[in-house]
């Protein structure tokens, strides 16, 4: 047998998941408490047209008694309105008269900013008592109370002028609003657009802006002292406005409209995951302050606030939906972006260059990665080099199309003196993203060679032929190093020792095997990477000879005892090898110190 | 077992410390990990770079464990998220000796990084180094605490994969679905998210290689939804969908399974290493639409992201997968069989490569 059966609802545990858990932040209490007062205002200009109104919301703190007031001149609420809409979850007055208004006046519909009539049960996110002391400009005043459970009470009130006052005795939780600041910042960021005025605890200017900046007569100002106010960002490098954007769907254009800023901070700190967000209005009304995927990935050195009344905010409308309108915005963002990233590489480099310089972590990070980006950037963000910051085109045409970098921090100076030697500058890649980045860059353009002189030292060398130096050589030998004539400059440096690719691993490796120190299975790998991917005779590290040094040519070719020869070439190893900074441990160093003092000793 | 120190314990015992004391510079370089973590799914080479960069600042900081803490990361990043194992190789085994070494031995991350050893080899040539993957694996079997801790997961997950390698569907089953409860049975919701839905994912190969397609759909199911709880879990999302489509095909439900594949495919579109995390369920749902070139594809794609990254293993499975497609196809030639050759020629055991491709010659 089939029964059906209608779905109940338990008021009491509804009210307290709507109230407690629909929002995020008790803040959003305030910016809904904010709204249902902006739009009481809207209709009562809309209904009573009278020239000398003046909608007002003014919020009121009683510190002693813990208690919040919003207090408007709006429409206010009679008997039957309060029975039909305040105490009916979901429904709400706005929706109805945006609805009547579309028709009969669209740009008043649009000032109206609220949509799903659960607002005001933010009123019990902040508050364990909530009073409402209304009066309609047809009826009584009254006074309306709920302790949040599913009864309430309506009595006559006692307000005298036309309008609402929403009194919240706070919970201990939402007292951080009775600081005057605190409040004042909260409506500033959820209402700065509204064009209301909103006045603070009796404040006489205006606590919000009451229109946004890309709406003020010089744009370009109101948005430098709104990214200063709202960002605290004082000397942003660059501001790019944000227009209605065409939207391209194959068999027809639509037109979203869109207004709003992104501006570019002077520089990331070293996180990046401050910027790369958007704050987004809906109307006017704050939704949500750092959505982050309506821009690029890669511009995390970016921020900005955006308007636009095409996007659908989520139900406690903290978020908006991830629909095709949010896709298109998305796409008019990236394409106003990099547009106004390109024009300002083209036309304003030196602005350009101080936001790659302030920025290339994450600009070298994502440029690796995004082939757009990187079309974007790749010639004209400047990397560390030996000879200061420098452009890829401007580096090449010194290098002669080859890149030569290097990846270690520390103990590269020695490939920077030898590429010197050969004029070139070096790369400094040890820093975050620029290996993968010279790589791309590589990779796109195939005609640019690339040297990474951690490993490939040689490179930067001229072989020599070893009969001519065979007497150097074996001096070398017998000293216990493994020499190679080579000719490289600069010609003042007489020798350089290098080591392989991970050769400090490879002893280390060698070593732990020696002592047992790995586990069982694990010997046996680490044995056969040692044999397969190490070349061990290599591992004593190699000492290149300069011929072309003057003091080299002279140990050649004059004629001194051998203990002499055999000195001064100790010297020269022992220097090379100390200024290579690799494979050397204190007791090393100490040991070769030792070694190349009594060389010298020998020589005086 | 001995007593295995958690791997976050240390991490946010040191952080806590640090906030106290309102030291700046460490506290940011403890929150390099999470903003690097973000970079996973989307730019997990952009994710290294900030783990190096942690590395770096620990160093700079004179932070020695957080440097092996960062180290750990790093190499866990080359091989889960980047999948690149011969990036991985060297800095695994300078890995296990620096936390071989007495100062480093009681380290929380000793056991990940010697896994991370495990699943590289694994990951290289799993019949090859049979013997010593087997004695790795009951080492660290030893080590590991049987309770629902990362490290019992991550292990349990290699040692199914290295099942699942060798062909021991019946016990690579058995692993994952031991594993699987032990992630339900956590208290904690990110170990029973993630782990459970890598569980799932896993399953679903080893469901499908044992026949077993109710259980496939059911494990898609399963992963989808764990996978839907956590921002971030696109990777396992994407395959949910695509094994609903293999499932979907299988059954006939031609457009269940289409809007499944597609929807697969949008979550992969924003994806690194997108050639690879489904490739299989992509190739197979190709294959069961008799769409053979589309499937070649895939496995093309697949073995052109692979090749460059020591996965020797997987592109002579791949060659193999291709000669068996372009023979159901009937385009096979002596060049397709000879390239599979060559790729079983650079293993330790050829034979067992051979001996498949043989069958398939013969078929």
């Amino acid at each position: 047998m089939t029964t059906r059966g209608q779905f109940k609802l338990h008021l009491p545990g509804l009210l307290k998941i709507l109230a407690e858990h629909l929002y995020s932040s008790q803040r959003i209490g305030v910016r809904e408490l904010i709204q249902n007062s902006h739009d009481s205002c809207v209709r009562r200009a809309v209904e009573q047209p009278d020239d000398s109104y003046h909608p007002r919301i003014d919020i009121q703190i009683d510190e002693d008694a813990r208690i919040l007031r919003f207090v408007d001149n709006g429409s206010g609420l009679t008997e039957e309105e309060i029975h039909h809409y305040l105490t009916v979850i979901g429904r709400g007055y706005t929706r109805e008269l945006r609805k009547k208004l579309s028709v009969e006046d669209p740009s008043k519909s649009q000032q109206l900013v609220g949509q799903f009539g659960i607002g005001f049960l933010s009123a019990f996110l902040l508050a364990t008592e909530v009073t409402v002391e209304t009066r309609s400009s047809s009826g009584p005043a009254l006074r309306w109370f709920s302790a949040g459970d599913e009864e309430f009470e309506l009595s006559p009130g006692s307000r005298l002028e036309t309008g609402t006052t929403v009194e919240l005795r706070l919970k201990s939780s939402a007292y951080f609003l009775l600081r005057e600041q605190r409040l004042l910042d909260t409506v500033r960021e959820f209402a700065d657009f509204l064009p209301i005025e909103i006045h603070v605890q009796g404040m006489e200017g205006r606590a919000n802006l009451g229109s946004p900046p890309w709406d003020e007569p010089d744009e370009q100002a109101a948005c430098r002292n709104y990214v200063k106010r709202r960002f605290g960002e004082a000397d942003p490098l660059v501001i790019l406005p944000l227009t209605d954007g065409v939207v391209d769907l194959g068999h027809d254009t639509i037109t979203i409209p869109l207004r709003g800023l992104l501006f570019v901070p002077a520089q990331s700190v070293v996180s990046v995951k401050e910027y790369g967000t958007v704050a987004v209005s809906i109307r006017g009304m704050a939704i949500c302050d750092s959505d982050k995927d309506l821009l690029p990935p890669w511009a995390r050195f970016v921020r900005g606030v955006i308007d636009c009344p095409a996007l659908q905010p989520t139900a406690s409308r903290e978020a908006v939906h991830q629909d095709d309108t949010f896709e298109a915005v998305r796409q008019i963002i990236v394409e106003q972006l990099s547009d106004g990233l390109r024009r300002l590489a083209r036309w304003n480099p030196a602005i350009w260059r101080k936001i790659a310089h302030g920025h290339d972590d994450v600009i070298l990070g994502w440029a690796a990665k995004d082939s757009d980006f990187f079309r974007m950037v790749a010639d004209s963000v400047p990397l560390r080099s030996s000879r200061g910051r420098i452009t890829l085109p401007e580096y090449l045409r010194l290098s002669g199309n080859i890149i030569y970098y290097t990846t270690r921090e520390l103990g590269s100076l020695q490939e920077k003196i030898l590429a010197e030697g050969r004029d070139v500058p070096v790369i400094d890649a040890s820093w975050f993203g620029v290996a993968s980045f010279i790589r791309r860059y590589t990779e796109y353009y195939s005609e640019v060679g690339l040297v990474q002189l951690d490993d490939d030292l040689e490179t930067l060398m001229h072989s020599a032929p070893a009969e001519d130096f065979h007497e150097l050589i074996q001096l070398c030998e017998e000293l216990g190093f493994t020499a190679v004539a080579s000719s490289f400059g600069p010609i003042d440096l007489p020798a350089v020792m290098t080591y392989p690719s991970g050769a400090e691993s490879a002893r280390d490796a060698k070593s732990a095997l020696e002592q047992g120190l790995l586990p069982e299975g694990f010997s046996t790998l680490m044995q056969d990477f040692l044999d397969t991917h190490v070349d061990q005779s290599k591992f004593e590290g190699t000492l290149y000879i300069n011929v072309a040094c003057p003091l080299i040519q002279r140990l050649t070719s004059a004629e001194l005892p051998i203990a002499r020869k055999q000195a001064a070439l100790s010297t020269i190893a022992y220097f090379a090898k100390l200024f290579c900074g690799r494979m050397l441990d204190a007791s090393l160093a100490t040991n070769d110190l030792g070694v190349w003092c009594r060389s010298l000793e020998k020589l005086i | 077992m001995s007593n295995e120190p958690d791997c976050w314990e240390e991490f946010n015992r040191k952080v806590a410390l640090w906030q106290e004391e309102d030291d700046l510079d460490r506290l940011q370089m403890a929150d390099l990990y999470y903003e690097a973590f973000e970079f996973r799914e989307t730019n997990p080479e952009l994710k290294y770079e900030m783990l190096t960069r942690g590395r770096n600042e620990a160093q700079r900081l004179n932070e020695p464990l957080f440097v092996l803490f960062f180290d750990d990361e790093r190499l866990s990043t080359l091989t889960s998220d980047l999948h690149d194992f011969a990036r991985a190789m060297p800095l695994a085994m300078e890995l296990m000796v620096r936390f071989s070494k007495p100062a480093a031995a009681v380290h929380p991350r000793r056991v990940s990084v010697l896994t991370n050893v495990l699943y590289t080899y694994l990951q290289v040539d799993p019949i090859g180094y049979r013997d010593e993957l087997e004695r790795g694996f009951a080492y660290l079997d030893s080590q590991i605490s049987q309770e629902p801790v990362s490290n019992r997961f991550v292990l349990n997950y290699r040692r199914i994969e290295y099942l699942a390698e060798t062909e021991r569907w019946n016990d690579a089953y058995e692993l994952a679905h031991r594993s699987l409860d032990l992630s339900d049975r956590s208290n904690n919701r990110n170990i029973s998210s993630w782990h459970g839905a890598w569980s799932t994912y896993i399953l679903c190969r080893i469901c499908y290689a044992r026949g077993r397609l109710d259980e496939v759909a059911d494990h898609a199911e399963d992963m989808a939804t764990r996978s839907e709880k956590r921002d971030n879990f696109n990777r396992t999302l994407s395959s949910a969908w695509m094994w609903r489509a293999v499932t979907q095909r299988a059954w006939g439900d031609e457009q269940s399974a289409s809007r499944s594949f597609h929807r697969g495919l949008r979550i992969l579109k924003h994806l690194d290493s997108r050639d690879e995390i489904c490739a299989r369920p992509m190739a197979i749902y190709y294959e069961l639409g008799n769409d053979f070139g589309a499937a070649v594809g895939v496995l093309e794609r697949e073995l052109a992201a692979v090749a460059p990254k020591g996965m020797l293993h997987r592109c002579c499975q791949l060659e193999i997968e291709r000669c068996r497609l372009l023979s159901r196809a009937g385009s096979i030639t002596a060049d397709d069989f000879d390239r599979a050759r060559q790729a079983a020629g650079k293993m330790r055991v050829p034979v067992w490569y051979l001996d498949q491709l043989a069958k398939i010659k013969a078929s």
